[in-house]
Order: structure tokens, then sequence, then C-alpha cells
């Protein structure tokens, strides 16, 4: 192998005739370099390998020929069933990982963002601000998304219900338009459905046999007590108004809006006094631009005073400071 | 080592009628190349002996009908490549599975290079052509250590010579450049 290793080979030098003698010479250092490195032959092994074949090829040994012939059968067998075994695990780990452990798709809109996507099922889904959703991607399972969050979807028909799970509630629909608020870390935390288009079902997580229906126009409240159908607390028309950048609250608590608002315009608002919070209100800004218009607006309705602390503005009380 | 045609298709005669010694001088000339050749793909030593005996065992057993008209090379380079594939196919099944494939494989390229450390520029040499892509490597080794012609290459790799030719060139072009990184910090 070394002898041979110096002169190159005809191949080679067609190939190298090709080229610029400059770069032909140096691909052919870089030949003979690399037949330095070719390995040595181990004489031992050799030597034992002629010995098995010498015997096993004698003509005056039959016995031999047979031993050697029915043990390679029988290594033959051995890895074949293994690789048979091998094959049943790998089809049934696979199948297992499909069904079992279903691919899993996580939607994250962050505060101060807003997130348009469209599922694998044509459906589709506008997430506002500080929004989660998650979409189990399981074969034979009901399309069913996981919701931390608000937004508003837009289901693509389809035979299999579109389920959509909050913390507290599972919304069943078939083709249809809806929006869901479910946030579930506000002072009162609760999910808001409210039907754009077509009907869905919806039932508090845990007690699926009691589903109420809700049609187009109609939306629902659910907390930890009871489901409410508010006919017109919050009209259709409102219900993703978000996506336009509108913030309409109708009778709600001031943490819960300014939750929303800080989660809108990701800025950090707090309150004087905890026991703002709770004051209730109703609040239409359209198209809101700035934090500062949305709370001039609400500040205004509540007599409350506003002013800039760091990372956002504290709410407070003027006869309270 | 190599085996001049006049030779070769003399050697395929007298293999038909069953002359051990043309058997034995078979052995003795191409098993060195056929070991490397098995190890380079197996890159397992002992792997690579079980390929050459199982090849020759069978050169015997089909020793009557043997075409004296194809290449005796290159019939058992294509025998040592097809078993060599196998085994490693056979390696993969039952070795990948618990994961630690690729460890092995690493482990046993590591011990080969050791082995193969004659010097420092020849240990680089050596790790630089096993980090080749696969069948860059093959084609490289049949021409460079086996004195093969790129016709037989491409025959035995059911490839065509022209890609032959590419896979030589790129891969020359590879370690010239790493040649050269290697004299500028030397």
């Amino acid at each position: 192998m070394t002898e041979q290793g110096h002169h190159s080979s005809p191949d080679l030098e067609r190939l190298l005739s090709a080229l610029p003698p400059g770069e032909a010479d140096s691909l052919r250092r870089a030949w003979n370099r690399a037949a330095e490195s070719a390995p040595g032959v181990d004489e031992a092994r050799a030597e034992a390998v002629w010995r098995v074949l010498s015997a096993a090829t004698s003509s005056d040994s039959q016995v031999q020929r047979i031993r050697v012939a029915s043990r390679e059968t029988r290594v033959r067998l051995v890895s074949w069933q293994r690789a048979a075994a091998a094959a049943a695990i790998l089809i049934f780990v696979t199948a297992a990982l499909l069904l079992l452990l279903p691919h899993r798709v996580n939607y994250s809109a962050d505060v101060g963002e807003t997130m348009f996507v469209t599922l694998s099922d044509g459906s589709s889904a506008a997430l506002n601000s500080g929004t989660t959703l998650r979409y189990r991607d399981r074969i034979w399972s009901p399309r069913s998304v996981t919701l931390d969050g608000e937004a508003y979807f837009d289901v693509a028909a389809g035979r299999r219900p579109f389920v959509v799970a909050t913390f507290n509630v599972q919304v069943r629909v078939v083709g249809t338009q809806f929006n869901v608020r479910a946030r579930r870390y506000d002072d009162e935390p609760s999910t808001v459905v409210s039907v754009d288009e077509g009907q869905v079902d919806i039932s508090a997580q845990g007690s699926a046999a009691a589903r109420t229906r809700l049609s187009r126009g109609q939306s629902a409240r659910i907390d930890a007590q009871r489901v409410r159908v508010l006919d017109d607390q919050v009209g259709s028309d409102d219900s993703g108004a978000w996506r336009n950048g509108d913030l309409i609250f109708k009778d709600e608590s001031l943490g819960v809006v300014l939750d929303e608002v800080a989660r809108r315009f990701d800025v950090r608002l707090q309150t004087g006094a905890p026991e703002l919070r709770s004051i209730r209100l109703s609040l239409a800004v359209r198209e809101a631009s700035d934090v500062e218009i949305v709370l001039g607006a609400a500040c205004v309705a509540l007599n409350l005073r506003y002013r800039p602390v760091s990372g956002g503005f504290e709410i407070y009380s003027p006869e309270g400071s | 080592m190599t085996l001049p045609a006049r030779d070769e298709q003399d050697m395929a005669t007298r293999l038909q009628r069953s002359d051990r010694e043309a058997y034995a001088e078979l052995f003795r000339r191409l098993s060195p190349s056929l070991v490397a050749y098995a190890r380079q793909i197996t890159r397992d030593e002992s792997a690579a002996w079980d390929v050459i005996q199982d090849v020759f065992l069978k050169l015997w057993s089909d020793r009557a009908s043997l075409n004296v008209r194809v290449s005796l090379r290159r019939l058992l380079y294509t025998m040592t490549r097809n078993r060599a594939l196998n085994s490693i196919r056979r390696k993969r099944w039952t070795v990948k599975l618990p994961g630690f494939a690729d460890e092995v494989r690493a482990a046993d390229v590591e011990a080969a290079d050791e082995r193969l450390a004659a010097d420092d520029v020849g240990r680089f040499v050596r790790k630089w052509i096993a980090e080749l892509p696969a069948r860059r490597r093959e084609a490289f080794l049949l021409s460079r250590d086996h004195g093969l012609f790129h016709r037989e290459i491409a025959e035995i790799m059911g490839l065509s010579e022209r890609t032959v030719d590419t896979h030589i060139l790129l891969a020359l072009r590879q370690l010239r450049e790493r040649l050269d990184a290697l004299e500028e910090e030397g």
C-alpha cells in the first residue's frame, strides 16, 4: 500500500491537467501527504483469517465447511430477529409518540403586541396582548386549543368540534366567530365568551355535562360560582373590538381595566390605595394609541388623578393624598 | 498487492479449476487492501476481518461460476463493499436504539486514530480524511490507497465517473486547505 503511495494515478493527472499549474501542484502535494498516512495491516489477524479460510475451503474437510456454514446461518438468523424486534420497537415507539405525545405548538403575544395565528385546520385566532395559545395537534382528538388571555377566533368549518379550553371553561364550536377573554389573574378571575357568528356551547371545566348554548350576539361570563349569560352587557360589536385597538369595558373593575391597559401598552400601572382597584367603571376608547389617553379618560370618569412613576403610572385619589 | 490485468484473468481461470495456490495468492495480495476498505466503511477492525473472511469464502464457493471477463479485483471490492455496508446496517439496528451508536463509533475512530499516529501531520491527515463526507472519503481512499481507476471506483460505488472525479477533486481541495492552515499555524 505504501510503496504505490507516491506516484499519482493517471486519473488524477487527467483531473489536474484541467487546472491551473499552481493549483495542480498544491493538490498533488495534498495527495502525497495523504499517502503517507495510509494504515498498515495486522499480519497476525490476516494469518488467523487465512487459517479459517484454508480449513473451510480445503476439499478434504467437509466437516469444517458445514460447521462454518451453519454458524454463519445462525448468526444471520439472530441478527434478522434482532432487526425485526428493533423494527417493531421502533414502530411502536413512533406510533406512541405520534398518538400519545401530540405535537405541541405554543403561540404567545407578549405585552404590548398582538398576534395573528393560523392553525393547521385553517382556523385563525387573533391574540390580544399578554396571551398564550397552546395548540395540541393530536390525530384523533377534537381540534383543541388552550387559551390563557384573550383571543378572537374564526373557526373553519369541520366535522370535528373546535374546543377552546380556558382555566375554567370549555367552549365547543362548529364554524363560527367568537371572542374568549380568560384572564385568570384578574382581581375577579373569569372567562368571557362573546359570539359574533354561529353558535358555541360552553361548559365549566370539570362539568362538561352542564352545557350552555350561546348564539350570535350573546355573551357569557363564567366565574368561580356560575355561568351568567349577558345579552346586552357586552355587545357583539365590541367583543372583538380590541383587534382594532379599541379598549371597551362595561361595568368592569378598575383593577381589570388597568391590567388590560398595562398589557396593551407594556407599562406598569399601579393604584395609590389598593381599594381603588375595585371601583367599577364603563369605558370605551376607540383605537387607543396612547396609554395616557386611556388613563385620562378613566380618571375623568372616576374623578381620580394619575402621575408618572418609574416604568409607568400611578392612579390615585386626590382626596386620599 | 495490485493485480495486473493479465494475471487477473489468469487467476480467475485458475480459481475456476479449484486451484488452491491461486486462491492463496489472491488472498495474500488483495486481503490487505480489501480489509482496509472494509475497515474504512465499518470503522471496526474485527468487523472488517469478518467481512473479508466472508468475501473469500463466498469467492471459493462460487468459483465455478466466475465470469473471467469481469475484473476479479472489481468483483472483490464490490463484494467487500456490500458486506461491509450490511455489517454496519446490522450494527445500527442493534446498537442505535439505546442511543450508544454514535459514542461507540466515535470511540472506534479515536482508537483507530491512535493506532495510526505515525507522525503528527500524518495523524492530522488521517483525521481530516475521516472527517470527509462518507462517500467522498470512500471514493478518495479507493483511488489514493487502493490505486483503483476512477472507472472502477464508479462501478464499485454505483456512481458515474464524473461524480467520482468530483468527489476526489473536492476531497483534495479540502485536504489542501487544512494543510495550508496547519502550515500557517506552525
